[in-house]
């Protein structure tokens, strides 16, 4: 199979081979030129106009080497294209190194039988180089291919992609036959193991290389740049060449075209949540018993997010981020919860649930779950009002320790709303109805405690705006020591020294474009601003508020009002994990 | 209960059973011309306008539902948005895309085949075989010119569709049917269409987007992203990424934000009080919406457009650093961007102006080949690479094409240059639903003409509407007294063998 590839040759890629310094080699050359050019009108088959151009004497029957430029043949060929009598009258015409072999041989006599040899040579060279491409391909399984630009021989292309039989080390030295003429090497998609490169012949005039889909890496660059002095392009996509590779292939050989996609060199973007531009696009892990939702949610543009996952709740107050999951996508792992008395960790990605645990309330028990957290070491803690107890559960599902609660007055529904460890081995508890939040070591000693000021307000009755108390929703230590208190009713956010002191407070109107009501879930962004949830505060206002405590802004908010409701009790802002 | 019956039976607009006197064609006329409800048809989504027709509108057939036809099931949106690469003057599909081994060797050659271009028809003529060499690319085996080292790295994320053919082989007329359906002036764009059907993802930022070459427009101009009869809000707004990035849109020197804020609400006060009495006049709607998305752009676009704050990587990804890719390099990158911002469709052209200016080779094919494929093929493949990397890739749908292909023939005597041919091109599309690694249709063994599965400019924008989530045959606009479809009132089935 031949190719036109003038447009190679027009880039400068490729070059016809073979000295034409040799007379005879320059006649063999034109004569193989002729039978491609001419031998479809007048060879043995079609003699148009009597000429037969297969054998010399059809040749010599046209010339006269006493008026060499008046000869038949040479006056034809030379002719301008436009002219009726040019000959081809159409398609590519012989090139000027091949109408002068043939000026040059007219002009020495015409002698028969150089041009016979000539005609010889130039047949048996076209037959060697397709058998040499049939042999090298039947040992090697590669396809072979000859090829040629305007009539020259250009050189083989070898190539084992989309081939049944793959390469082997074998099929590497098989190229030794034609090594010195391959021009292009295609080893793409192909399992072939970068070891056997050294199995190769140099390849002086190798051009192109296609490596892509292979496990070639750096070292096998650079070996083949060695071994192919003339490389002037090289696919390396998909491959395991790394940066390191690519400059050092660039210093080497400044000139080379190097395409090298999905490569080390070309990191993938694995995190789907790269900044745009100064902006971090947020995925967004929230739930809402009103609506019996929890959903995992992706900003497909600026303040734009679009729900990934979601899974139906019963009854919640907690919610926690695991970790990525496996299947990449922005999913992740979960611990939710689907009734007060039963939390399950699940793979966003594809919904399994890999841990679970229930309360279990005997017969005439009331119990219910409003805070868990898996600890660091892969305990879970489980915070069970009711029972007045926070129990640390194991993989297997199993209560290891637990330790139990100081409750002024206990209520299954309300001894506590969340617990969050201190990071010194404490856990602060919000006490709703006590109104206090106790923080305990793992004996169950209270260690700090801080009553909830009201602040010379009335308790209020409701959940709104105008309700008013001290159902504390959550604590949180700061890493200066401090602590950060959810006041529930108590629409607002205190900052709290250790000795107790309220160093900040953020109160139902203090935000400006935001009106606080049941004030939930804290959350410490890395930038060190705080996300709070909104509850009962109606469809104008925020569910959720980022606050730049320093400077006492809000900075983000989020609304939506169609996916959750007014008891959006936890969002989570799940930062870039990296 | 009687008392209501008798009511409705006195109410002229109810006596054909109507349950408001409001039509749902009126509805949907109105609240399509009304600013901030172009979005309302496709976010209700066709299936609600389905199931809610007859009860709305029990006499007239439900514009989005195709003349009663029933709303196709398989209509859930696969992409969000669309980056149209437009290869303005037309590549040629052999020389690129549509590999024809045997045309080669008939370089030269005069044969017998029918062409119809911009010298009218012919019966045949000399043979200009392709001038590069062809390899194969990806899982799928692609065969792809040497035009595209960099694309063909990519063959497995493309369909590729090797049949299309055009109403017109001249550039104008082909031009607008690729953008709006029709070869005369006056009908909306697809990007309008597809803001019309689903409204926008970002209220900062224009939802259609056009980017033109540094040459200048194509040929018909704005004509190829109007709005046509839809409000003017649904229009393509033009950006640049050099210099300022929308003209026209910096505040005067001297008016503060407050200043300007006051000017508009008042302007908005005015404009309502003009509006109430002209509810039907989408003009001045899209005028008082384009006021409001202008001040909005002020301070989201200078955003948008800043490549500087893209990483070395990624600039070199694109070719941001190579003065031959740099410029549709960055208007790739900068459809990225938009994309990631909610904007719904980017047109990206390649070549303006005249001649050599884009693809239209009629005198020196290799030359202009090289310089348009030269420019664009780094920027695509990187493109599609990004896209993908980002998570992006599933919900962008990226179309490449020209307005039609060329000839396998020379135009003239002398030379490469290949005429126009809208009989038969190759057009491709990636990601956003769109099964990778696929050729579907093809040319005869000449590339002259579509002979197998062959697919009209109406089937291709039948695709796009379908992948976007919306009914083509369904997706309407009442105009000139007709239920305006981009696909026509014959209407198109979209080219089922390249969804995934």
């Amino acid at each position: 199979m031949t190719y036109g590839i003038s447009g190679l040759l027009a880039l400068g890629l490729l070059a016809p081979a073979g000295g034409t310094d040799d007379a005879s080699e320059a006649l063999a050359a034109a004569a193989a030129a002729v039978e491609r050019t001419c031998f479809e009108c007048h060879s043995a088959d079609a003699a148009k106009g009597g000429l037969r151009l297969h054998e010399a004497a059809g040749w010599i029957s046209e010339v006269d080497p006493a008026d060499v430029e008046s000869s038949e043949l040479l006056y034809r060929l030379t002719l301008e294209p436009e002219d009726p009598e040019a000959m081809p009258p159409e398609g590519p015409r012989l090139s000027s190194e091949s109408i002068d072999a043939i000026r040059a041989w007219i002009a020495a006599g015409a002698d028969e039988e150089t041009l016979e040899g000539a005609i010889a040579l130039a047949s048996a060279r076209t037959a060697r180089r397709a058998a040499a491409a049939e042999a090298v391909s039947a040992r090697s399984g590669a396809r072979v291919d000859v090829i040629e630009a305007d009539g020259e021989f250009v050189g083989y292309s070898v190539s084992w992609s989309h081939r049944p039989t793959p390469p082997t080390s074998e099929g590497f030295v098989a190229l030794e036959a034609i090594g010195e003429d391959v021009v292009e090497l295609g080893l793409a998609g192909t399992a072939f193991d970068p070891g056997w490169l050294p199995s190769l012949p140099a390849l002086e005039r190798l051009v192109a290389l296609d490596l892509a889909r292979t496990e070639a890496g750096d070292a096998a660059l650079a070996h083949l740049i060695d071994a192919a002095p003339a490389l002037r392009r090289a696919n390396l996509t998909s491959t395991r060449v790394t940066a390191a590779g690519i400059r050092a292939a660039r210093a080497k050989r400044p000139d080379l075209a190097l395409t090298y996609f999905d490569t080390a060199a070309a990191p993938p973007v694995t995190d789907p949540f790269a900044a745009v531009g100064a902006h971090q696009p947020r995925r967004i892990l929230a739930g809402d018993a009103s609506k019996r939702r929890v959903a995992l949610l992706r900003e497909i543009a600026i303040g734009k997010p679009e729900m990934i996952w979601e899974r139906p709740v019963e009854s919640m107050h907690d919610l926690q981020w695991l970790g990525e999951s496996e299947a990449g996508g922005g999913h992740g792992r979960v611990l939710v919860q689907e009734t007060w008395t039963r939390i399950v960790e699940v793979d966003t990605a594809s919904g399994e649930v890999l841990w679970s645990y229930d309360a279990a309330p005997a017969d005439g028990e009331s119990v219910e779950i409003h805070s868990f957290q898996r600890l660091e070491g892969g305990t879970t803690m489980v915070a069970e009002s009711g029972r007045g107890r926070v129990a640390f559960v194991d993989s297997s599902g199993a209560v290891r320790s637990s330790f139990s609660l100081t409750l002024d007055s206990p209520h299954p529904h309300h001894d506590t709303r969340l617990v969050r460890p201190t990071g010194k081995g404490t856990f602060l508890v919000a006490h709703e109805r006590d109104g206090v939040v106790r923080e305990y070591d793992r004996e169950g000693r209270v260690v700090w405690s801080f009553d909830v000021p009201l602040f010379d307000e009335k308790p209020r009755g409701g959940h709104g705006f105008d309700a008013f108390g001290d159902q504390v929703f959550c604590a949180l230590r700061l890493p200066g020591g401090d602590t950060l208190v959810s006041t529930g009713n108590g629409h607002g956010l205190l900052r709290v020294s250790p000795a107790g002191e309220v160093l900040q407070r953020i109160a139902q109107e203090s935000l400006e474009g935001v009106r606080l009501a049941w004030t939930t879930a804290v959350q410490l962004l890395s930038n060190g601003h705080v996300v709070l949830g909104n509850c009962h505060a109606g469809p104008e206002q925020p569910q959720a508020i980022e606050i730049d405590l320093e400077a006492g802004e809000v900075v983000w908010r989020f609304r939506d009002h169609d996916r959750f409701g007014d008891a959006l009790s936890n969002l989570l802002v799940i930062e870039r994990s990296r | 209960m009687t008392n209501d019956r008798r009511q409705d039976a006195d109410d002229p607009a109810k006596k054909d059973g109507r349950a408001c006197s409001l039509s749902r064609r009126q509805l949907l006329w109105e609240s399509a011309a009304g600013f901030g409800s172009v979005a309302l048809t496709g976010m209700l989504g066709s299936e609600f306008l389905a199931s809610t027709a007859k009860a709305a509108d029990g006499a007239r057939a439900n514009p989005l539902a195709g003349g009663g036809r029933p709303v196709d099931a398989k209509a859930v949106a696969r992409a969000k948005h669309v980056i149209f690469l437009f290869m303005y003057g037309g590549p040629s599909q052999v020389d690129t895309f549509d590999y024809k081994p045997d045309l080669y060797r008939l370089d030269g050659k005069t044969i017998d085949v029918p062409t119809f271009g911009r010298q009218g028809k012919r019966g045949g003529g000399r043979v200009v075989g392709p001038k590069w060499r062809f390899r194969q690319y990806g899982e799928c085996g692609k065969w792809v010119s040497d035009l595209f080292p960099h694309l063909a790295t990519q063959v497995d994320k493309i369909a590729f569709l090797h049949s299309m053919y055009a109403e017109s082989p001249i550039h104008g007329s082909a031009l607008l049917n690729m953008n709006c359906g029709r070869i005369v002036s006056g009908h909306p764009s697809i990007g309008s269409w597809v803001n019309y059907g689903l409204g926008t993802l970002n209220r900062d930022l224009p939802g259609y987007v056009v980017m033109l070459d540094e040459s200048g427009g194509p040929i018909s101009g704005a004509k190829n992203w109007t709005s046509g009869y839809m409000p003017a809000s649904l229009q393509g707004v033009q950006v640049r990424t050099e210099g300022t990035p929308i003209l026209g849109l910096e505040r005067p020197e001297g008016l503060t934000d407050p200043a300007q804020r006051a000017l508009l609400d008042h302007l908005g006060r005015e404009n309502g009080l003009h509006a109430a009495a002209r509810g039907q006049n989408p003009e001045l709607s899209a005028r008082i919406e384009q006021f409001e998305l202008a001040y909005r752009m002020q301070s989201a676009a200078p955003e948008a457009v800043e490549l500087g704050t893209e990483t070395e990587e990624t600039r070199e990804l694109y070719g941001l650093n190579d003065e031959r890719t740099r410029r549709f390099g960055s208007k790739c990158l900068l459809a990225r961007r938009l994309v990631e911002r909610g904007v719904r469709f980017v047109q990206v052209y390649s070549g303006g102006g005249h001649n050599d200016d884009n693809w239209d080779a009629h005198g020196d094919l290799v030359f202009n080949h090289t310089r348009h494929a030269g420019r664009t093929d780094k920027p695509i493949a990187a493109l599609l690479v990004d896209l993908e990397r980002r998570g992006l890739l599933d919900e962008t749908l990226v179309v490449w094409g020209g307005e039609f292909g060329r000839q396998p023939t020379a135009e003239y005597a002398k030379g490469t240059g290949r005429d126009h041919n809208s009989w038969g091109f190759t057009m491709w599309m990636a990601g956003g639903g769109v099964k990778g690694g696929t050729s579907v249709g093809q040319t005869d063994e000449l590339g002259s003409k579509a002979v197998e599965d062959r697919f009209h400019v109406k089937n291709l924008h039948a695709t796009i509407l379908h992948l976007m989530g919306l009914d083509p045959n369904g997706l309407s606009y009442f105009f000139g007294g007709l239920d305006q479809k981009l696909v026509g009132v014959e209407g198109a089935e979209p080219i089922w063998k390249v969804v995934a």
